[in-house]
């Protein structure tokens, strides 16, 4: 009762003063009739009071979030499930979720009776503009009566996360050479091109296409054979994130490392899926991601991270060539000054297939022509530079979408293209 | 949007009701017309002006050209285009209307008649209320403010009417006051955010909240409490009554209690009227009646006397016993007739009333001054019949009066400015006066016309600015200046003394009946003597008045015996002293205090108790309607009519049981057969015995009346109903059993289903209603797109 008085409204307030006002004045013009309206203003404050605080709400909330992992501008369904422990229905309940800023609006809700024992829930949904991890909660319940003279806020102190993970934009298929990188464990690439007397059969099962049978077992063995896909083919993939702040230019979800951050994303994804181990490296960053479903944490690594002020780029390189493994290596790379070029250049190792994104900044900001200019000489420096030593670089302007670039990847100097062929013809039958 | 639309017709009904309490003041109805007019063209203003989407500030401006277009048309000159749109002579003639407003309020007493200044000024006001509301609720999302404006128009009233407002008007105000906030509130959470059930359906925006159940219960609450929290500290005297009584007098000295009429005024005007008409006709039975009275003035200040606001009960109640008198008193009766030209609130009658007969309950009797006195209405045209006692004083009995005790209430009336002039004169007269009669004589001789005195009704002129020292020195005036200056000498030699006001017995009189004019209004000294009340002094020279009274204790001081017009003292009373049997014989003192604790008793006995007689009764009813209707439903079920078929007993019997068992907190299981409920009653309530073959046989009759194609005549249901009940009982602690009859769970289930099943059934008429308005919807009729 005491904290019902305490959760007076203003006009609660105003109504016990206006009471107290009106009694006086009554008690000195010896008013019975003033004496009256007194009384009512001095009731309904507390009447209201007792009834907000009449009872002590028992209740548990509990937050749903589907999906935990959502990408940005896309809708994520929270349920909210309530359950009225108490031993009184409760009244008019006023929900609202606190929600970070960038989620959007706060889900605002009236829950107008839970009975005794009852459990409800509610969904609502949010749409997320940005990547980050954000709490939700707590909720907060507020409980006023029916002349807003009393109003009481209580919170759930439970919260959850949210993350939102980069948009990943669908990349089409395409042939990359060099991604086979060495033994390992089992991973599927359906290439039979070396000693197919090694190759793995088994026997013939139902359903199996016809075309598949491995003429040659069946002969030896009698037996009806079928060739098998699985090769003992290693795909690996590393996926190199320049979070220099320096190299980035723009704010906010039109930066440059925005761009960055989905190519990372959309390209490691895509990896995945086409079955490679994916290792994502970035700075203080460096997961490495199975096949199956092993990009949830790349994109929860990719959800915060962050652009860094005093980050080295001379370290990042070097990782991908300090591990034994190599095969094909996509750095999504910032803007270069000559020398970082140099030393990215000088990252690529023999057997290592480098793709390098390579961000032309200018487009990203509005800057003066001097330096726009000096920017797209660095650019053009560093594209020639790497070029000449062997990476494969996609030029990447404002606006440009990493699915279209993507089949560029295929391209490029070195006879990249014939190569790719070569693969599609080694590939050929599995397709 | 809709949200607004609702608040804004909500702000005017609740504006309207707001204005209820003004049916105190008007006699007829017709405000209320106008009201519904005006209320109603500033609301419709307000929603076209929303509906324009006018900037805010414009609102105002909008409702209020509503409500000049509705005062047009309520008011008009007769020079207006299209009866509506108001021209400068409608202008002049609401400035007309406004200036006639204070001789109105001259020419009425409440409650007035419809005088069209009067009612243009409420007209006027209650739409400025509604714009204001109108504004305040919807402009600005404030209806806590709209309060004080509504309340502007609860203390019209409250200001006019001295004896209160009624209290229903003040609940519908307050009502329509709740009701806005309510609504209010209620849109601010219903566009909180969406809305949803406890089954997690979601709810309509438009559906009604169950916040608003809780309002209204909440209001009721809150009404009653402010109903009875006034009731329950009667008689509030403010302190500024208490504290200084000339203030709400307007400081000339010459207010009066009831706030309408300045009795000196009205008395020196109605002598000094060229017309004489006739006030009243009284008829007694009382063979030398002394003056009549209708006021008293008892405060003095430096200007004079005015009255003490009158306090009392209403004459239709037993009247407070009369002060004590040692003297011979007699039992009269006197019947008055007033005629419409007598236009005070005060009803004349005579010293010591023992009976009122033919007024009703709104005029009240002050014990202390005597007078009859209504704060309500006047006593224009009325008639009645009063019974008296008349008490003779005698000389030598009042000689024998023992002095003021020093702590005596009346020493209230012993207060007077001292005036130097008026102390000396006081201190050389009552010199050598032993006695307080034979002080009081002593200044009553004073103003005999051997001393100079001369009665006129035109005063000398002012001098000093004191009007006692005026009239001392001036030796000129009427009977007011004789009575006034009388008392006011008497208080200040330390004798209780006060003005009265009234009629003389008149010149003109046909065996019994007196009749009285305006000529004949008078007023007197009367003065206190412990042990026999106020006796009265006429100091005016018996000779300058028509029906003068000369009595012995107070003789004429010019000593002549003058051509004087009272029926002459040979008639003596012919009636037997009545009275001295029940007159109080005690001491004097002690009678004293009887009629002082019965002052003290009348003070406070407004017709609060009456009401809290009723309000209890009331109350008990409420408290115990459960628990009668319970005993009623068992007496139908265990006695049922004769001709009731077998069947219907068993199952009244049957429903009786399980009504019990709700009673009892053993809650029956609907989907239980009769006899697995008996069996549980037996195992929860431990029946042993009898009771257990009682509930056995009950069960077993149900179960014949259901089951059975021709079920056999129960025996006593009533009787083994009665040993289950008992037995249920026995173990049931008091607050249950003190539960099971006064508020039954089981009638409350039964009321609330009840409840419940009619407001489903007028929900259904309504909806139904709706799609009958729809199939009738002119829009039916015209060729629909989608119908192809």
């Amino acid at each position: 009762m005491r904290a019902a008085l305490r959760g007076l409204t203003t006009r609660g307030r105003s109504f016990l003063a206006a009471a107290v006002a009106a009694a006086v004045s009554a008690l000195i013009l010896g008013e019975n009739d003033l004496f009256r309206v007194a009384a009512l203003l001095g009731v309904l404050p507390l009447l209201a009071a007792a009834y907000v605080g009449r009872a002590r709400y028992r209740m548990t909330c509990r937050r749903t979030l589907t999906p935990h992992r959502v990408p940005a501008n896309t809708d994520a369904q929270i349920q909210l499930r309530l359950q009225n422990l108490g031993k009184l229905p409760t009244g008019t309940l006023l929900l609202e979720d606190r929600l970070p800023y960038a989620l959007g609006r706060r889900p605002r809700l009236v829950l107008e009776r839970l009975a005794a024992g009852q459990a409800t829930s509610v969904t609502y949904t949010v749409r997320p503009e940005a990547r980050g991890r954000y709490e939700l909660g707590p909720l907060l319940v507020r409980i006023t009566d029916p002349f807003g003279l009393c109003e009481l806020m209580r919170s759930f102190p439970s919260q959850d996360r949210l993350t939102v993970v980069p948009r990943v934009t669908p990349l089409p298929a395409v042939r990359l050479v060099g991604q086979h990188g060495g033994a390992g464990e089992s991973r599927a690439r359906s290439v039979a091109v070396h000693g197919e007397d090694d190759a793995a059969t088994r026997t013939y099962r139902h359903g199996d296409d016809l075309r598949r049978v491995h003429w040659r077992s069946t002969a030896r063995t009698g037996e009806l054979m079928v060739r098998r896909e699985e090769q003992p083919w290693e795909s690996r993939a590393t996926v190199l994130l320049d979070a220099r702040t320096a190299a980035h230019r723009g704010e906010g979800p039109t930066a440059s490392f925005e761009w960055a951050v989905s190519a990372t994303a959309s390209v490691a994804v895509h990896l995945c899926q086409a079955g490679y181990q994916v290792r994502l490296l970035s700075h203080r960053v460096d997961v490495t991601a199975g096949r199956n479903g092993g990009e949830g944490i790349l994109l929860d690594q990719l959800a915060d991270v962050r652009t860094r002020p005093r980050a080295d780029l001379n370290s990042l390189v070097d990782q991908p060539r300090r591990r034994a493994d190599r095969g094909l290596l996509v750095a999504v790379l910032g803007a270069l000054s000559p020398g970082e070029a140099e030393l990215v250049a000088g990252a690529r190792a023999s057997g290592l297939t480098c793709v390098a994104l390579l961000l032309d900044t200018g487009g990203w900001a509005h800057l003066p022509p001097a330096e726009r200019e000096q920017t797209a000489r660095d650019h053009r420096t560093a594209v020639a530079t790497l070029v000449e030593s062997g990476w494969r670089v996609v030029d990447v302007r404002h606006g440009a979408d990493i699915a279209d670039l993507w089949p560029g990847v295929g391209r490029g100097p070195q006879g990249f293209a014939w190569r790719a062929a070569l693969a599609e013809t080694v590939a050929g039958g599995a397709r | 949007m809709t949200g607004r639309w609702r608040i804004g017709v909500i702000a005017a009904a609740a504006t309207l009701l707001a204005t209820a309490p003004l049916s105190a003041i008007f006699d007829s109805w017709t405000w209320l017309f106008q009201a519904t007019v005006v209320v109603g063209a500033v609301a419709a203003a307000a929603a076209a002006g929303r509906a324009l989407r006018l900037p805010a500030p414009l609102g105002p401006v909008a409702t209020a050209a509503g409500l000049l277009l509705a005062l047009t048309w309520l008011f008009p000159s007769g020079q207006e285009f299209l009866l509506l749109l108001p021209t400068p002579d409608t202008l002049a003639r609401f400035g007309d209307l406004l200036a006639g407003t204070p001789a109105a309020l001259a020419a009425h007493a409440v409650p007035v008649a419809d005088d069209p200044s009067l009612l243009f000024v409420s007209a006027l006001g209650i739409g400025l209320v509604a714009v204001v509301v109108d504004t305040c609720a919807v402009g600005m999302r404030q209806p806590a403010l709209a309060g004080l404006p509504m309340l502007a128009i609860y203390s019209v009233p409250v200001a006019v009417r001295s004896d209160g407002v009624a209290i229903l008007p003040f609940l519908i105000g307050a009502i329509g006051y709740l009701w806005l906030l309510a609504a209010d509130n209620l849109d601010r959470v219903r566009r909180f955010g969406r809305r949803f059930a406890g089954d997690g359906s979601a709810i309509p925006a438009w559906q009604p909240s169950p916040l608003a159940a809780v309002g209204r219960r909440l209001a009721v609450v809150g009404l009653a409490v402010a109903v009875a929290v006034p009731l329950a500290a009667p008689g509030m005297t403010g302190l500024i009554d208490r504290w200084d009584p000339a203030l709400p007098g307007g400081g000339a000295g010459a207010g009066s209690g009831t706030g309408e009429v300045n009795l000196f005024a009205e008395l020196s005007g109605q002598l000094n009227q060229d017309a004489t008409h006739e006030l009243l006709r009284v008829t007694t039975d009382d063979p030398d009646p002394f003056y009549l009275r209708f006021a008293t003035a008892s405060e003095i200040t430096s200007t004079g006397f005015i009255p003490r606001p009158p306090q009392g009960s209403p004459v239709t109640g037993a009247l407070p016993p009369r002060q004590g008198s040692s003297g011979p008193t007699y039992r009269h009766t006197a019947t008055m007739e007033l005629t419409e030209q007598y236009q005070l609130a005060m009803a004349p009658s005579y010293a010591e009333l023992a009976e009122v007969n033919g007024l009703d309950p709104q005029w009240l009797y002050d014990p202390d001054q005597q007078i009859v006195f209504s704060n309500r209405i006047r006593a224009t045209g009325i008639a009645y019949s009063v019974s008296y006692h008349r008490s003779d004083f005698s000389a030598e009995a009042l000689r024998s009066a023992r002095p003021l005790p020093e702590n005596h209430p009346r020493r209230i009336d012993t207060e007077a400015p001292p005036v130097p002039e008026v102390v000396d004169l006081v201190a050389e007269l009552t010199a050598d006066a032993d006695t307080a009669y034979d002080q009081v004589l002593a200044l009553f001789t004073h103003f005999s016309v051997d001393n100079g005195f001369r009665y006129s009704l035109q005063t000398g002129p002012e001098t000093t600015g004191v009007a006692i020292v005026d009239f001392l020195e001036n030796k000129e005036g009427y009977c007011v200046q004789y009575a006034a200056a009388l008392a006011w000498l008497v208080r200040t030699a330390g004798i209780p003394a006060r003005v009265a006001f009234g009629f003389t017995r008149g010149s003109n009189y046909l065996d019994d009946t007196y009749v009285l004019t305006n000529r004949n209004m008078h007023a007197w000294t009367e003065v206190y003597f412990p042990g026999f009340g106020w006796v009265p002094f006429d100091a005016t020279p018996t000779t300058a008045i028509a029906g003068g009274v000369d009595p012995d204790w107070a003789p004429d001081p010019d000593g002549s015996d003058p051509e004087r017009d009272t029926p002459s003292p040979a008639d003596e009373p012919t009636e037997a002293p009545t009275d001295h049997a029940d007159a109080p014989t005690e001491s004097p003192d002690f009678a004293e205090d009887g009629a002082i604790s019965g002052t003290a008793s009348a003070d406070g006995s407004s017709p609060l108790p009456g009401l809290a007689v009723i309000g209890l009764l009331l109350a008990a009813a409420l408290l115990a309607a459960p628990g009668v209707s319970r005993l009623r439903l068992r007496r139908r079920r265990c006695l049922p009519p004769a001709d009731l078929p077998a069947r219907q007993r068993a199952h009244a019997a049957w429903a009786e049981l399980l009504d019990t068992m709700i009673d009892y907190d053993l809650p029956p299981d609907p989907t239980e057969t009769p006899r697995g409920t008996v069996a549980r009653l037996v195992r929860h309530a431990r029946l042993t015995g009898a009771e257990a073959e009682a509930a056995g046989r009950l069960g077993a009759a149900e179960e014949q009346a259901q089951y059975a194609p021709a079920p056999p005549a129960p025996g006593h249901p009533g009787a083994d109903l009665r040993l289950v009940r008992l037995a249920l009982a026995q173990p049931a602690g008091r607050s249950t059993r003190a539960r099971a009859i006064l508020l039954p769970p089981s009638t409350r289930r039964r009321w609330r289903d009840q409840l419940a099943a009619s407001a489903g059934r007028i929900r259904q008429l309504l909806t139904e209603g709706g799609l009958l308005l729809g199939r009738m919807s002119p829009r039916r009729l015209l060729p629909a797109g989608r119908e192809k």
